[in-house]
């Protein structure tokens, strides 16, 4: 059965439609932390969120902001991506040119697999992927993202 | 719809489809060159006229997204910029929500890209006022936030 709103339009669940589920992280770090490894590693250790997919066949919608710069070598490349059911999905990446200059780096990414319905930990993560220079978050920096259920 | 509250079998309550474009809404880029020395994010640094929103909050239960991006120039080294918003008189002191920043190693013609996004829990039902502010958080140069420069702020109720 369908219910009709007053201006014609079908009434939906408001978990389909309006109130799409959502969690996010927001960091300014409160000290220094680096990577040079060409693994990916988590960033800071509070950049991560419990999250609770509640339909077996959604997907996943991440929108990831975070800053950083390089000490020393230059020039060097960052990747960065958000761990989900064991898996790295790369999300944003871009070149460091410049020492000690810190640049922002955003990317939106559509996880497709189809991960049962449950509680997830979504975990930031980060790697040197070229160059020999030192990547740095500090207290100066920003790390932000959210992830949200999208139907498939 | 005053008076009526729809659920399904679920206990889902049950909204017109086009409450999804109006959970949704946007605050206008600047229209003039707006610059910023105030080291203070209780001073309500706004950016340009149109920089705040009204939003009406649904429910008591769920949490507001705010997504964000602009860009911004500082004429000195050693300047962090902070954009964030603030959320109803009532929220304000001490309850300046940061959303991104952007660090300045040294002074740039160029405008540097900053963006980020925030979950806000524990906002209750009401209409609210959602303030879009930047403030300079440390250094001595001066945040330009030139006309024509692309900013969004977006809010969102959702569920979480």
């Amino acid at each position: 059965m369908s219910l009709i709103f007053f201006s014609g339009e079908e009434l939906l669940p408001a978990r389909l439609n309006a109130l799409p589920n959502c969690k996010g992280v927001w960091l300014n770090p409160s000290g220094s932390s680096t990577t040079t490894s060409s693994s990916f590693a988590d960033t800071a250790s509070t950049s991560s969120v419990s999250f609770t997919k509640v339909d077996d066949q959604s997907r996943l919608r991440v929108d990831f902001h975070a800053t950083c710069y390089v000490t020393g070598s230059v020039p060097d490349e960052v990747e960065f991506a958000v761990r989900f059911n064991s898996v790295d999905y790369l999300i944003a990446e871009g070149r460091l040119e410049t020492a000690s200059v810190h640049k922002q780096f955003s990317g939106v990414r559509i996880i497709t697999v189809n991960a049962a319905a449950g509680t997830y930990t979504v975990q930031g993560r980060w790697r040197r992927s070229s160059g020999s220079g030192t990547i740095t978050m500090d207290t100066n920096d920003f790390l932000s993202f959210a992830v949200s259920e999208a139907q498939e | 719809m005053p008076g009526l509250d729809f659920t399904n079998d679920d206990g889902d309550p049950l909204q017109a489809a086009s409450m999804n474009a109006l959970a949704r809404h946007e605050v206008a880029g600047p229209t003039s060159a707006s610059t910023i020395t105030s080291p203070d994010p209780d001073a309500l640094v706004y950016l340009a006229p149109g920089d705040s929103m009204t939003f009406q909050k649904r429910f008591n239960s769920t949490s507001l997204r705010i997504d964000m991006s602009t860009a911004i120039t500082s004429s000195a080294a050693s300047t962090l910029a902070i954009f964030g918003v603030q959320i109803n008189s009532e929220y304000n002191v001490g309850q300046f929500r940061g959303i991104g920043g952007i660090y300045f190693a040294s002074g740039f013609d160029a405008p540097e890209t900053v963006s980020g996004v925030l979950l806000a829990s524990g906002v209750p039902a009401a209409t609210l006022t959602i303030t879009a502010i930047v403030y300079r958080s440390a250094g001595a140069g001066t945040l330009t936030l030139a006309a024509g420069n692309p900013f969004f702020l977006a809010v969102r109720e959702v569920r979480g």
